[in-house]
């Protein structure tokens, strides 16, 4: 199992720098760099712009701007912001939560309504679960996330009003778990709907494959309940591509995220990268894009252990 | 002896797909979206950013079928020339995914080895990061020219369909008439293109249909964050995203209401295209 880690980690590295670098190299293509800026206020000697560029580091070469620059970023010194005059990380780091909250919210409230529809949709097929699977799957695939979120908005919050629309607690007072939870349900909604039906058909699917299996049918002949058929034989080997699945998903949730924050005013890191990106704040939008980088990373090193652990080929190797 | 039958697999293919209700009422919404889109203009004389000082905030009526918007803009030319703006990027930017997916997916799969791992590599790392972002970004910089746009959906996109075929070419690759072929020294690239890319392709038409779905959800949710079509050019993304302000919303449905409605009819009927390619091609996947 370590050799397996190990490979994985390894495998993951590459990817880290492929996107650090795509976005190192955006950045440095950003217009407006601090010598630009200068020399635009008046005309400076060349002398003075070399003393410049020596100052903010523009005369080392590219390879090694990238990695003083990565570990800058590492160290959480992304630089100030120009929107708001504060250090980037500052900007940030009070982000992190509102977002960690709806995300993690929308993945598990999902995964506990898919994994026991899709079962039942594999164990009982033309029944009213399978029906609901394929509805959840189709929904999902087609409904754009904005515009449900509007006809969610202006039906729960307007015309109904008792769900409220903007941001993560009410601006008069309370601001406890229960505040919070009316403010999860409309953007959780718009999440789960979208992660709903890639779970309801990976559970389904999964558990279809396993249940052809010849030790299922070994297991039943052996004169088992079905119960512990399901449990002990099926699920214990369809979980193994549906941990797989959601670290599959968690582009779609970080995207899904940036707009259903945007729409229901949510203080998390998607509504602080589109404000940047709309005052073209590059620091912010370049520290942004790394941390969710390396959240995609760690994600997928954390469910390639889980994986690991559930798969005995992989735990015994 | 092959080409005769695989011309009765796709006329029987054919049959099965004429057979699904849904995905002919799909295809059939699709074509006459696509011909008013492009007729409706050039006989109505549609302008989407021609601006009525006479009407603004007007509800649907007679000179406004439906209505105006702040500025005085028809909303009806705008949700039929924004309906040609999201469409042509849904199109363009998967031929682009299949441009760069296809021949990838091809390559890895037929020379396996170096080729492979740095291809479906590459791969895994494109779909782990969320795209959204990362056009986000690009756009930050580059600015959000339509071209931009489709090329940047295009390219992020291809990872799915080089795997698709890449999996393809793969169980392909061993069978006989593969073997056969080399054999009596065929060179590679007539392998490849006369005798794997045919046996290999069928899969591709359901994807695209999926593909061309996803990167109108990504061009419209793109344009509605504000970072994809720039107003005043129309696109449902744009159209819709006036409906963030809560006069909108709540007092004028015509404004927001029709370019959604459009988006989501259109996005449904394209999947149930796609279900229909698929259940037409494999009536035994029908229920996976």
């Amino acid at each position: 199992m370590a050799r397996y880690i190990a490979k994985r980690l390894l495998q993951a590295i590459p990817a880290f720098l492929i996107i650090t670098v795509i976005v190192f190299l955006l950045s440095n293509a950003a217009p407006g760099s601090p010598i630009d800026i200068i020399k635009s206020a008046g005309d400076i000697t060349p002398e003075a712009e070399h003393a410049l560029m020596v100052q903010y580091g523009l005369d080392k070469p590219v390879v090694v701007r990238y990695f003083i620059w990565l570990g800058n970023m590492l160290t959480g010194d992304m630089g100030i912001s120009s929107r708001t005059q504060q250090p980037v990380w500052s900007l940030i780091s009070e982000r992190i939560g509102p977002t960690l909250v709806l995300s993690l919210y929308s993945l598990v409230v999902s995964l506990l309504i898919a994994i026991p529809v899709g079962i039942m949709a594999a164990l009982k097929p033309y029944s009213i679960w399978d029906n609901i699977s394929s509805v959840a799957s189709f929904v999902g695939a087609a409904a754009p996330n904005f515009f449900v979120a509007l006809v969610l908005v202006y039906v729960f919050s307007i015309k109904l009003g008792i769900l409220p629309s903007m941001g993560m607690y009410a601006a008069s007072g309370g601001g406890g778990l229960g505040d919070l939870a009316r403010h999860l349900v409309l953007p959780g909604f718009v999440m789960i709907i979208q992660l709903l039906g890639t779970f309801v058909k990976q559970t389904r699917g999964s558990m279809l494959e396993v249940m052809n299996e010849e030790y299922v049918k070994t297991a039943r002949a052996k004169g088992l309940s079905e119960l512990r058929v399901t449990v002990k034989h099926i699920l214990r080997n369809a979980w193994i591509p549906i941990v797989s699945c959601i670290a599959t998903t968690v582009p779609l949730l970080v995207g899904g995220a940036t707009v259903t924050e945007q729409v229901f005013g949510w203080p998390g890191m998607g509504t602080l990268l589109i404000q940047s990106i709309s005052q073209r704040d590059y620091n912010t939008i370049m520290g942004i894009t790394v941390l969710i980088s390396i959240a995609v990373l760690v994600v997928n090193l954390l469910l390639d252990l889980v994986y690991a652990f559930l798969d005995p080929k992989i735990r015994f190797d | 002896m092959k080409t005769q039958t695989g011309q009765k697999k796709k006329s029987e293919a054919f049959r099965n797909f004429r057979k699904h209700k849904m995905a002919m009422i799909g295809l059939t919404i699709i074509v006459l979206e696509i011909l008013c889109v492009l007729i409706l203009p050039v006989i109505f004389h549609l302008d989407p950013v021609a601006i009525d000082r006479t009407a603004f905030n007007q509800a649907p009526g007679d000179v406004h079928l439906l209505g105006t918007d702040e500025v005085g803009r028809d909303m009806f030319a705008r949700v039929v020339c924004g309906g040609q703006v999201s469409i042509l990027i849904g199109f363009a930017a998967t031929a682009i995914s299949v441009l760069v997916g296809l021949p990838l997916g091809l390559v890895a799969g037929y020379y396996r080895g170096k080729a492979e791992s740095l291809i479906m590599r590459t791969a895994d790392i494109f779909m782990s990061f969320p795209a959204m972002v990362l056009i986000l970004v690009v756009v930050a910089v580059f600015g959000s020219e339509i071209p931009i746009i489709i090329l940047l959906i295009g390219i992020l996109n291809w990872p799915a369909i080089a795997k698709l075929i890449y999996g393809n070419v793969l169980s392909l690759r061993g069978r006989e008439f593969v073997e056969a072929e080399r054999a009596i020294g065929s060179s590679d690239l007539k392998i490849i293109f006369k005798t794997i890319l045919p046996n290999a392709i069928a899969p591709l038409w359901v994807a695209l249909a999926f593909r061309i779905s996803s990167a109108m959800i990504t061009e419209s949710a793109l344009s509605f964050l504000g970072a994809g079509v720039q107003p005043p050019q129309a696109s449902w993304g744009n159209i819709i995203q006036a409906a963030t302000s809560l006069a909108v919303l709540t007092k004028r449905w015509w404004i927001w209401i029709p370019a959604g409605v459009c988006l989501v009819v259109t996005i449904v009927c394209i999947n149930f295209v796609g279900e229909g390619i698929r259940d037409a091609l494999d009536p035994k996947m029908k229920r996976l």
